[in-house]
């Protein structure tokens, strides 16, 4: 039986949400100067948000690079009960070279260096300084560390080379440069005084005082000789795996293929303390802010909405009396609500997006403040560079707009309790 | 223009919509608040660190050997005879009022060792008396005395730290070879007390002898690497650095010594503190930017539901002029109410912390150090003094410019529309 | 011999543009209004009558013509020498919207005498005096949205009067008041143009204001038709 007509079926009209979802959006536009001053007040909140947390991310970043990648890094491998005195007598109970070479065959383990250490007095002519005299293996130091390509002249002694590597800040209190030679003298294991000349093969500059004018690094077997350990006795193994991030569960693999009766294997957050401190601390800090910008941003849009409802609650009386249901006008309302809060975030990326890029590509140069300073024991700066925290923004985002709503309910169970008879009484105009 | 008229209705206008004004004045409120909080514990904390610095190293003023900073080379000395003219301008009247204490110092650096181990040190040779009240070391004793003993081998004050890592304790004997002249030089010495500073640094690396102690270890009889100045007040900082700096170039022929202040000799703590400043304003500056703006939502709503009054007001007689004034009254007694909630809060949050500090050990377990320098994790709140001037004035500024524009348009309002339906 | 009129208008026009339309609400208004009398300008909406009265009341400037208040020409006189004209010289009521929100009905009423720097004793002296004669006494601290439509615009009078001007301007003010409430008004208005001889002119619709007007100028399409 067809229709008397022959019209095909009415289309089904919009849902109701669907309705709301366009009379709430078009409701933000009634006032549009309203809206855009509080859109870019929250707007201007979320870009300093993530403006911080892009140059915290970068410091961490950097500071864990520099903190692990420079000397130290990402795990190593000790006696157990060697740190943190560093006894020269507490060597690697095994074979070390060879625990070394065996360790690059895991899993993850793209990089590990044996290395001896002790402490000793360098001399060139009348000047003396106390330091950390460093055994390493050039080659295997490439595969680890960046420190070789630190070097403002020469490089790390070769193997078997009779050369010394200074901090530049050693050097320049020795008031030594490439080919002179220094004296070293320094307690053996033998329980003698070793010494010996050397020349200096190398000057690097790492950025950290405490290194560049503490260290002076000598070849591993060279080191060997002159404390009397033979050439498997090794102090310490640094390793590097994928990533700092990584540090710590590679660290308890190693840990528990290798036993932990005799060797103890540590990342860098048991190594350098202060630097996971400080990591944690920022973290913590960051939270505090999200929380102060979302606190502000809620008032902000609680007061926008507030003043938008109080002035068309006469409207919401006419939905009330046509028989619109009190649900669907705190949707409604909720809706311009989420709208703000989309509208505050669109403006957000696009104002805040070159700021970000530059903040990442170029960053912040302090250079004309400061020549960088350090924290925590690691170098920072002069020049600040900022993460791109997109996954960070794109979650703070969402929680803005969860934050909107909720201050939005307010104001929309407002609008849903007018009155509709008070109405034709004419108490709401 | 009838000022206390203007006030009366900017006031009364305010309240015709409580809940937002209250909201408004609350959001800048908080601003204000966190602003003062803020500022109190990140002045609080450099203070510290300043005082931890000086207090650790050279002093408020340090004078030492021209060129001493250019190379890191401990051959630069004050001889005898410098040693005691310095000494003598420091006691003038003009000086000495105002330094609570001046310490010579001799540096040098060597290998301390012990049975188990060795490790290089830095040495400081110290008068105790002069260091006694003011220097770190002597007030962070933990067993033993400060190079008070005297005995038959010279005294040694260690940190606890280095006397674990060498194994050794109160009336061990430790050895110490340092380079004099062409020499290396090795004295013993009996370990008469230890320290504990919190610093891995200071603990491992730092070493005290009695000045004469290290001059005869070095053959340099009379011999100082520097004074370290500690004065009563470090606002007199720069003053006195000028003075001193005066008295020596005056007393010396050739070139005399110089004169630091502890910013010239601790640059990277002095850069850092203006740099977490900074971050500090801005931070702060941005989120008082946001509430401003709310303030300006605000007004600017107030401006336009009243054009019909504004009108009513041109009317009767009124000029735009005093219209404008009215409206730009009305913003600044709303951020006026928001700024002065904020500062009372503040005030007392920031009195409070200054009282019993803020722990924020939850957050650090550990000691952390920025340009050298370690935290504390327990702040204390401290303001400098010309803060709250600034930050009220800076919030005035805020509370005008958010008027400009509300005032504008109130201002363009014409009379005839008193009369449209 | 002939006094100077209160208000005289010679060819006045006043063009408003809509769009692309140019309308002209007054067109070409010359007429006279003796001092003392109490004018009606009456005419359907649209006439141009609220306009005619913001002329002459140096509410708005004229396009084209000249305007003399008390002999004063008033059309060459900048911004702020008008307000200082409305301010002392010329009395206002409105239809709606005539008392500010946030002042009681005295501090409304002394309002004028505020801005022209009268001494408080003085003023307060003044408006309980007025507020009496009009009947509105033991009002004077409530707020406007605490009074009756025929209250407010009864302030909004005193207000006006008190000041003591030449001229007394009233748009429409019985529109909002119930019939009762109209008359009442219109009788406390006639007794003060009676008394103090202060001229006054509407503009209105309503004939039962035009019934008591001593004089009715008519106004059709911008000009005047009858009564000029």
């Amino acid at each position: 039986m067809t229709s008397s007509t022959g019209d095909p079926p009415a289309r089904s009209s919009l849902s109701l949400d669907a309705v709301l979802l366009r009379i709430g959006w078009r409701n933000l536009w009634r006032n549009p100067r309203r809206t855009a001053i509080t859109a870019l007040a929250i707007a201007v909140g979320m870009i300093m948000l993530a403006f911080v947390l892009s140059i915290m991310a970068g410091m961490q970043r950097d500071m864990i690079d520099q903190g692990t990648e420079l000397m130290i890094g990402h795990l190593q491998i000790h006696k157990r009960g060697y740190l943190p005195d560093r006894s020269i007598f507490d060597f690697i109970p095994r074979p070390g070279r060879t625990l070394a070479a065996e360790l690059l065959d895991r899993d993850e383990v793209f990089g590990a260096a044996p290395r001896v250490s002790a402490f000793g007095l360098i001399s060139s002519g009348d000047k003396s300084v106390g330091v950390e005299i460093a055994g390493m293996d050039r080659d295997a130091e490439s595969q680890v560390t960046t420190l070789g390509r630190k070097f403002v002249r020469g490089d790390l002694p070769a193997r078997g080379e009779r050369g010394i590597a200074l901090g530049r800040i050693l050097a320049g209190t020795l008031g030594v440069d490439i080919g002179d030679e220094v004296v070293i003298i320094a307690q053996a294991a033998d329980g003698s005084l070793g010494n010996d000349l050397y020349h200096v093969s190398g000057i690097f500059r790492s950025g950290l005082d405490l290194v560049d004018g503490g260290v002076a690094i000598l070849d591993l077997g060279v080191a060997q000789e002159l404390l009397s350990l033979d050439p498997q006795q090794i102090h310490e193994i640094a390793i590097r795996t994928t990533s700092p991030s990584r540090a710590q569960a590679v660290a308890s693999v190693l840990q528990a293929t290798l036993g932990s009766t005799d060797l103890q294997v540590a990342p860098w957050q048991t190594l350098i303390p202060q630097l996971a401190t400080w990591v944690a601390m920022s973290n913590s800090w960051s939270w505090i802010m999200y929380v102060i910008v979302f606190a502000l941003a809620a008032i902000s849009v609680l007061n926008t909405m507030l003043m938008a409802v109080f002035e068309r609650l006469h409207e919401f009386g006419v939905l009330a009396a046509i028989g619109m249901r009190p649900r669907s006008i705190i949707g409604m309302v909720v809706t311009e609500v989420a709208a703000l809060a989309v509208v505050s975030l669109v403006l957000a990326t696009i104002l805040g997006f070159p700021i970000l890029y530059w903040v990442v590509a170029s960053g912040i140069d302090l250079s004309s403040m400061t020549d960088g300073f350090s924290m925590s024991g690691v170098p920072v700066g002069p020049i600040l560079r900022g993460d791109w925290v997109l996954a960070k923004f794109a979650l703070a985002g969402m929680l803005l707009i969860l934050c909107a709503v909720i201050a939005g309910l307010y104001p929309a169970t407002r609008a849903a309790s007018a009155d509709p008879a008070r109405l034709t009484r004419g108490e709401i105009r | 223009m009838n000022l206390s008229l203007l006030l009366r209705m900017g006031w009364r206008n305010l309240w015709r919509h409580p809940r937002r004004t209250t909201l408004t004045a609350l959001a800048f409120a908080i601003g204000v608040f966190l602003l003062i909080v803020s500022l109190g514990l990140g002045d609080g904390m450099h203070e510290k660190m300043i005082e931890t610095g000086i207090r650790l190293g050279s002093g408020h003023v340090v004078i030492e050997p021209a060129g001493a900073r250019d190379t890191v080379d401990e051959l630069h000395y004050l001889d005898a005879d410098a040693a005691k003219a310095v000494e003598r301008i420091l006691d003038q009247a003009q000086i000495r009022g105002k330094v609570r204490g001046a310490a010579p110092r001799l540096l040098a650096s060597g290998l301390l060792s012990s049975a188990n181990n060795s490790t290089g040190v830095q040495v400081v040779g110290a008068v105790p008396e002069r260091e006694r009240g003011v220097a770190l070391l002597p007030d962070k004793i933990v067993s033993g005395d400060f190079l008070e003993e005297e005995g038959r081998t010279p005294s040694t004050v260690i940190g606890a730290a280095l006397a674990k890592k060498l194994d050794v304790g109160l009336g061990s004997k430790v050895v110490l070879m340092t380079q004099a002249g062409t020499e290396i030089q090795s004295q013993l010495l009996r370990v008469r007390g230890i320290f504990s500073t919190g610093m891995d640094d200071v603990d491992l690396r730092l070493v005290t002898v009695r000045l004469e102690d290290l001059q005869a270890v070095l053959h340099k009889p009379g011999a100082i690497s520097h004074f370290a100045v500690f004065l009563d007040s470090s606002a007199d900082t720069a003053a006195m650095r000028d003075r001193i700096e005066q008295r020596i170039d005056d007393s010396f022929a050739g070139t005399p010594p110089s004169v630091l202040s502890w910013q010239q000799a601790m640059p990277e703590l002095h850069q850092f503190i203006i740099i977490d400043d900074a971050g500090n304003y801005l931070f702060n500056g941005v989120l008082l930017f946001m509430v401003a703006l709310g303030v300006l939502n605000t007004i600017l709503m107030a401006v336009l539901e009243r054009r019909r009054e504004f009108s009513l007001l041109l009317a009767l007689g009124m000029r735009p002029r005093e219209i404008t004034v009215m409206v730009m009254i009305e913003s600044m007694l709303l951020t006026a109410m928001g700024a002065g909630v904020g500062l009372v809060l503040g005030w007392t949050a920031h009195t409070y912390f200054a009282t019993y500090g803020l722990d924020l050990g939850r957050l650090m377990n550990q000691t952390f150090s920025v340009a050298g320098v370690s935290v504390d994790s327990v702040v204390h709140s401290y303001l400098y003094p010309g803060r709250i001037r600034w930050t009220l004035t800076f919030v005035a500024l805020l509370g005008f410019a958010a008027s400009l524009y509300p005032a504008f348009r109130a201002a363009q309002t014409k009379p005839s529309e008193a009369t449209q339906e | 011999m002939s006094e100077i009129p209160a208000v005289r208008t010679e060819a006045i026009r006043k063009i408003y543009q809509s769009g692309d339309q140019r309308v002209a609400a007054v067109d070409g208004v010359s007429l006279e209004i003796a001092k003392g009398e109490f004018a009606a300008i009456a005419g359907p909406s649209g006439s141009g009558k609220t306009t005619l009265l913001n002329l002459i009341g140096a509410l708005d400037g004229v396009d084209e013509g000249r305007v003399w208040i008390d002999g004063l020409e008033i059309t060459s006189l900048s911004l702020g020498a008008r307000a200082d004209l409305r301010k002392n010289n010329i009395g206002f009521i409105f239809q709606s919207y005539n008392l500010i929100e946030v002042l009681s009905a005295m501090e409304n009423a002394e309002f004028i005498l505020l801005l022209q720097g009268v001494a408080k004793a003085e003023r307060s002296e003044r408006v309980r005096e007025i507020f009496h004669k009009i009947g509105i006494e033991g009002l004077e601290n409530r707020r406007p949205h605490q009074l009756s439509g025929g209250q407010q615009q009864r302030v909004a009078i005193a207000r006006a009067i008190v000041a003591e001007p030449a001229l007394m301007l009233a748009d429409e003010p019985t529109a909002n008041l119930d019939t009762a409430t109209g008359s009442a008004l219109l009788d406390v208005m006639q007794k003060l143009n009676r008394d103090l001889r202060t001229t006054f002119i509407f503009s209105t619709h309503d004939p039962r204001v035009m019934e008591r007007a001593s004089r009715l100028i008519r106004l059709v399409d911008g000009k005047v038709v009858d009564g000029g």
